[in-house]
């Protein structure tokens, strides 16, 4: 598998930053991968480092905001509706009325999706209950 | 999820912020169904058995 290498040590921050402003998501609130190479994921079209992804990031946003229809509830990067905005209107009201909800966070790290969708599901569900469970590692 | 009986939705990449987790998904062949995401709240709705 192919990696994005970020070899400087400010490649990462960087990146992050860009991220940051682009998607609203900081990255840097996870724990920081050790070692020079990071497998962020399988670069795209042909892209070898963190600062080109950042840029082809940049592009595919600039391009998406050009089309967009400007609601505020979009993703900037595909004009999408925003996942949160969609699981309080759509997904979480309708469950709930069916009964109780178990979600599933798969490799939480620190709980942040845990912890964001609990928060949703009390704004979005009047009467929200919630019942913590235990970490459950899926390793052998 | 797969093993304890779930079944596994992946949000396609035309409207995916970062495709990372989804791809790996794709491409593990484990996806059930490949969805852009204003069509996953009635898939997922319609996967729990209830009528939209």
């Amino acid at each position: 598998m192919s990696v994005l290498q970020h070899d400087r040590s400010d490649d990462y921050v960087a990146f992050c930053e860009g991220v940051r402003t682009l998607a609203e998501v900081d990255l840097l609130q996870y724990k920081r991968p050790d070692g020079a190479a990071h497998p962020v994921v399988r670069g795209p079209r042909g892209i070898r480092d963190l600062a080109e992804y950042l840029q082809l990031l940049r592009t595919d946003a600039t391009s998406s905001t050009s089309s967009s229809t400007g609601r505020r509830s979009t993703s900037p990067s595909s004009g999408a509706p925003r996942a949160v905005e969609m699981l309080a209107e759509h997904i979480l009201p309708v469950l709930a009325e069916a009964g109780r909800i178990r979600a599933w966070s798969a490799g939480c790290s620190y709980g942040a999706e845990a912890f964001t969708f609990a928060a949703v599901a009390l704004t979005a569900v009047p009467g929200t209950r919630l019942r913590s469970a235990a970490p459950t590692s899926t390793r052998a | 999820v797969r093993r304890h009986g779930g079944r596994i939705l992946a949000e396609d990449e035309s409207t995916c912020t970062v495709y990372g987790m989804p791809r790996a998904i794709v491409e593990a062949d484990l996806a059930d169904a490949v969805l852009p995401r204003p069509a996953l709240p009635a898939a997922i709705v319609d996967e729990a058995g209830i009528a939209a």
